[in-house]
């Protein structure tokens, strides 16, 4: 079993290096399936190591096995080891299998780019340094695949180098992950400080009484998994990751790396549970985003920005879930949301895709009849999002505002801001659903995809109506019935496979009885379909009688501004000081001055030279003085 | 009559090793005839610090057990030794990457001064007194000052080793002058005769002494390229010779540091309330003139010189720990440091021989694609600067912030992971030159027709320091060990 783990861990990085290596050797095609059977083989592995983990014991799931030493100093020691129990188990399926079908299905949907195998590289580097995260055997390793999957989420999103918007877009999503790895960072730092160990035991070692020591712990694992799961306040990078590939909004930015922040929390529970402030924290900046992310996808127009907001959102529900002890529900959540979330990333990737590169929802319409197959698994996509009853965003969804409702009145305010959220949800779902394949074709769509159209968006494949190649179909599929039947695996209290699975690592914290689930699930559903409702009578006859949507929604809240306003332009308006006053001389002097000098300016240029060095003189001696007379004054 | 002293000649060796290739070297200038010149003082050059290597890693092999040398004014130590390991490698690597650029007069004078800068930085590594302190930063420093400027017909050479000139005279200065007042206060040269002296007196409180003090760390902040007395750094950084400014920010950092940890911990252990607070100040300077100014810069070298000066503050948190963890993450720190800016420096140099002119950001655009080895490279060494996981930056920078959080300073952990933060912006700016934009976007600026061909020495440098830096992440425990005992040799 824990070779298979060790194989399912390295196949994809074999197949990242390989795809480097062998480099121009290599076919675009067969980098495409070398990428996606490394990834296949991977899932092969955890399955194999999952039905071996069923053979175990309910308490002897968890395996640690240690490649080699990594740092031993003393008492303390750091091992290359991998973690292999229930937990890592879920992520390892959701990531290889989602995973493989992704990278699948890009081959058809990169195909004809420029730089197929850097794309596929990439994308097995990733699932490399997501099976790095979810299985790091410590703190340590959690880390580094913290920070690895950063880097790979930069390198996708800036992978169409060529526009400025996308590198743009992939350095502010690399800057403010940085920001969460830097608190993960201190928060690792301090338990290795307090406890001298960096194994995950080192979490429930922590003194229980030391309630500073685990609230700023706990607040600095918070910040890492705000950053990467894109909650309020740090989330402004992930609709503008949306500049990268589609395929990768897919994998990463829906399916897997976004969720990483669900996972530490369930990971440390023992932390957040001691330090329950900040898991009280954790749930409402998940309430908060729930509702404050499902406003701002209403006003949007690109059809991925709305995808994009849309996770963010059920992110949310998977936050309040671990944030009020309702582990289990929320994994459940973070895997039907991996189905259903990666089936319209793919399905919004073909619209695209036949639309020549259009995101532009305004611009779509009336794809109904022109794309059939899109249009059902759209629709179903659509239906688990809204939790629609019996496909899989119903039961897990339903789950955790059960959860939140048997956790207390704190517990009870957030399950009214879920209510709202699943709300919003069916009006903007409905929304983007109608604008793009109900009501009337607009030109656009005409021109690429009617009748007299010499089949330019659908050249690539030459199936169907441009739909698409089959290696894009069969995955889109494929996640179609999970997306529709993934729910099964937990209903309600009669059948708990999630809950029973996850009991060993992460017990729940309250059990929701049963009028608390009915009521999560009859008012969650019809709030989502009078969501529908509202948003059929508005979007579905014809877009532009819609009303006008308020300013501070399209500006998505202003948190971009603020930002300018409170980091950026402060940070810049340091700099230039720091520059002008301290570092300008210096500036003028090896720049300007050069030319000066050779250009034989000589007499005025070399005044100020001198005036240079001199100042630098005056600062030292200055410097001095200040730190001999403190040293004098205090000695 | 004077009587002549023990000399532990091996405890020498690394030193005299350097000082005979010095003279080897600038006897080639006048004996060896003009073509076979310059390879034959490069490759002696290069064996002098390889057999430096080879000696100061058998004499850290042999000396488990600190003692002095040369009636004390030399310790033979792990300290000193792992140092000069990290020296003589600098300087190896410096040799390589120097040789396609030294095409004019004056080469073999240039790997004497070269060999003889190595030479003063090892003899330094090993000084434990205020006398060999001052002799061995003079000795580097003078070397150092004439190498900035040797490319005499090129006034921003000239410049930069007078700027150099002028102020690190002035920083020499106060370590001369604070110097002395120590010896006034103490009555002796001895760095650990110093310590027991204020111990055994109580002087730590004595006027004379902590002024001397303050003096002695300006001088030293200077070396280290600290902030506020890190002026000098852009400006040299800029002007010297490309592989010159590798080197020192590698090499000169390393020896600053080494130097002033056995300063500090040997002869001021008792003032440690004032200088663990005082450099921590300093740090957290340098950490945010550092970040903030590399921001605003458009200069490849400059932005490289401003995060040595935020590297400064990285590791001077690990100083102000005043820490036997401390010591060690500064070691260990200073190894993939070292290649990285031996490393980052030597791409800038293989782009600044293909264009001929000093190398701008915008310069760098779409250099990944053209020469991909070196593209790689430089991304490497940048996200190792950053601190990323998969290089040696990573553990050190975590070294670091655990001793400073060891010591109760977590705002200061605070403040050097906020700067590892907006560090990356510039870091990433670099980075994003190279790839993600098309070199056809920079118009005019690439594909200089006269372009020299690939210069395989220097990237066999460049894939060496890319090894250390990735290598010294999976090997952090060797690594770790070596530091290990050699802090166990300094009186923490």
């Amino acid at each position: 079993m824990v070779a298979a783990a060790w194989i399912c861990l390295l196949l994809p990085l074999a197949g990242a290096l390989l795809i480097t290596l062998l480099g121009n050797v290599l076919s675009r095609k067969a980098a495409g399936v070398l990428a996606t059977s490394s990834v296949a083989g991977a899932f092969v592995a955890a399955a194999v190591a999952f039905v071996m983990m069923l053979g175990d014991g309910e308490h002897h799931r968890s395996h640690l096995s240690t490649g080699f030493t990594w740092l031993s100093a003393g008492s303390f020691q750091a091992d290359f080891s991998i973690l292999l129990d229930p937990l890592s188990m879920v992520m390892m399926l959701v990531i290889t299998g989602v995973g493989s079908l992704i990278v699948l299905y890009s081959i058809g949907y990169m195909h004809g780019d420029n730089e197929e195998r850097r794309f596929f590289g990439y994308m097995a580097l990733f699932v490399f340094s997501m099976l790095m995260l979810v299985q790091g055997g410590n703190l340590l390793l959690l880390l580094v695949g913290w920070g690895l999957v950063g880097l790979s989420s930069y390198l996708l999103i800036g992978f169409w180098h060529e526009k400025p918007s996308a590198v743009a877009a992939a350095k502010k999503a690399f800057i403010i992950n940085a920001i969460g790895d830097a608190t993960f960072a201190i928060a690792v730092i301090v338990i290795i400080q307090q406890t001298h160990i960096v194994g995950f035991d080192a979490l429930s070692a922590l003194n229980p009484d030391n309630h500073g020591v685990l609230n700023l712990v706990a607040l600095g694992l918070l910040g890492g998994a705000v950053a990467k799961s894109a909650q309020l306040p740090l989330h402004t990078w992930l609709p503008d990751a949306m500049e990268g590939p589609t395929p990768v909004s897919a994998l990463i930015h829906a399916a897997t790396m976004v969720t990483a922040g669900v996972y530490l929390i369930a990971r440390c529970h023992t932390v957040f549970e001691s330090a329950h402030q900040v898991q009280n924290i954790a749930a409402g900046i998940g309430a908060l985003t729930i509702v404050a992310a499902g406003a701002i996808a209403l006003v949007q127009t690109d059809i991925k920005r709305v995808i994009a907001y849309s996770t963010m959102s059920q992110i949310g529900y998977m936050f309040v879930g671990v944030g009020v002890g309702a582990y289990a529900s929320s994994m459940f959540h973070l895997m039907t949301h991996a189905f259903f979330k990666a089936l319209l990333f793919m399905g919004a990737g073909i619209v695209i895709h036949a639309l020549s590169g259009e995101q532009d929802i305004r611009q779509m319409g009336g794809l109904r009849k022109l794309m059939p197959r899109t249009y059902v698994m759209m629709l179903i996509a659509s239906l688990a999002l809204i939790g629609f009853p019996l496909t899989s965003g119903f039961f897990s969804k339903d789950a955790i505002l059960a959860g939140a409702l048997a956790s207390g009145p704190y517990g009870a305010a957030l399950w009214v801001l879920g209510m709202i959220g699943a709300l919003l949800t069916g009006v903007y779902t409905s929304r983007l659903f109608l604008t793009v394949f109900h009501g009337a074709p607009g030109d656009l769509v005409l021109r690429q995809l009617g009748p007299d159209a010499h089949g330019q968006g659908a050249t690539d494949g030459g199936h169907g109506h441009g739909e698409g190649p089959r290696t894009m179909l069969i995955p889109v599929a494929i996640l179609t019935v999970l997306a529709l039947g993934g729910g099964f695996i937990q209903v309600f209290d009669w059948w708990t496979g999630m809950q029973t699975w996850l009991e060993s690592v992460v017990p729940s914290l309250h059990e929701p009885t049963g009028w608390q689930e009915a009521i999560s699930s009859i008012g969650a559903t019809l709030l989502g379909l009078v969501g529908v409702t509202l948003g059929w009578t508005v979007y579905g006859s014809r877009k532009d009688t819609a009303p006008k949507p308020s300013r501070s929604l399209e500006h998505k809240l202003y948190f971009d501004e603020l930002y300018d306003r409170i980091a950026y332009a402060p940070a810049a308006f340091i700099a230039r000081f720091v520059t002008r006053v301290v570092e300008e001389p210096l500036v003028i002097g090896s720049g300007d001055l050069v030319g000066h000098v050779t250009r034989g300016a000589g007499e005025k240029a070399r005044l100020l030279q001198n005036g240079l060095v001199r100042s630098y003189a005056l600062l030292i001696a200055l410097s001095f003085a200040v730190m001999g007379i403190v040293f004098l004054a205090v000695r | 009559m004077i009587t002549t002293p023990h000399v532990d000649w091996f405890a020498l060796s690394p030193t005299l090793a350097l000082l005979a290739v010095a003279a080897s070297a600038l006897l080639a200038a006048v004996l060896v005839p003009g073509p076979l010149r310059k390879p034959v003082s490069a490759t002696v050059t290069f064996a002098g610090f390889v057999g430096s290597f080879a000696a100061a890693a058998v004499l850290y092999a042999h000396s488990a057990d600190a003692h002095g040398a040369l009636t004390g004014s030399l310790m033979r130590d792990r300290w000193g030794a792992l140092a000069q390991l990290i020296l003589a490698g600098a300087g190896a690597l410096a040799v390589l990457v120097s040789y396609g650029e030294r095409t004019k007069e004056h080469v073999s004078e240039y790997y004497a001064l070269l060999a003889a800068a190595g030479a003063g930085m090892i003899f330094l590594a090993q000084a434990s007194s205020l006398l060999t302190i001052f002799l061995g930063v003079e000795w580097f420093s003078i070397a150092l000052y004439i190498l900035c400027a040797i490319d005499i017909d090129r006034a921003s050479r000239l410049e930069a080793g007078l700027k150099y000139l002028i102020t690190g005279s002035f920083g020499s200065a106060f370590l001369l002058f604070g110097s002395a007042l120590v010896y006034g206060a103490t009555g002796t040269l001895r760095l650990d005769l110093i310590g027991r002296a204020v111990a055994d007196r109580g002087l730590s409180d004595d006027p004379l002494l902590v002024v001397g003090l303050a003096m002695m760390l300006v001088g030293l902040a200077f070396k280290m390229s600290v902030a506020p007395f890190h002026q000098w750094t852009p400006d040299v950084y800029q002007g010297a010779p490309t592989p010159i400014s590798g080197f020192m920010g590698a090499a000169t950092k390393a020896v600053a540091f080494v130097l002033t940890i056995r300063i500090l911990q040997t002869a001021f252990a008792q003032d440690a309330h004032l200088w663990t607070v005082l450099l921590a100040v300093l740090a957290v300077a340098s950490l945010v003139i550092g970040n903030l100014a590399a921001l605003v810069q458009t200069d490849v070298k400059r932005i490289l010189a401003y995060s040595s000066v935020s590297h400064a503050g990285f590791m001077l948190m690990a100083v102000a720990a005043d820490s036997a963890l401390g010591g060690r993450a500064v070691l260990y720190y200073l190894i993939p440091y070292s290649a990285m800016s031996i490393g980052a420096f030597a791409v800038v140099a293989a782009r600044e021989r293909e264009l001929g002119h000093d190398v701008s950001a915008d310069d760098l655009a779409g250099y990944g694609w053209e020469r991909p080895v070196l593209g790689v490279a430089l991304w490497i060494f940048m996200l190792g600067f950053a601190g990323f996981p998969l290089t040696g930056g990573f553990i050190g920078k975590f070294y670091a912030f655990s001793a400073a959080y060891r010591h109760g300073w977590l705002w200061l952990v605070i403040i050097g992971a906020a700067a590892t933060a907006v560090s990356l912006w510039y870091y990433l700016g670099i980075v994003r030159q190279l790839f993600l934009r098309s070199s056809a976007g920079a118009a005019g600026s690439t594909g200089t027709p006269s372009a020299p061909p690939r210069d395989a020495l220097l990237q066999i440098a460049v894939v060496a320091c890319v090894a250390i830096t990735v290598a010294s992440f999976f090997a952090v425990q060797p690594l770790i060990d070596l530091a290990k005992h050699a802090a166990g040799s300094l009186p923490f």
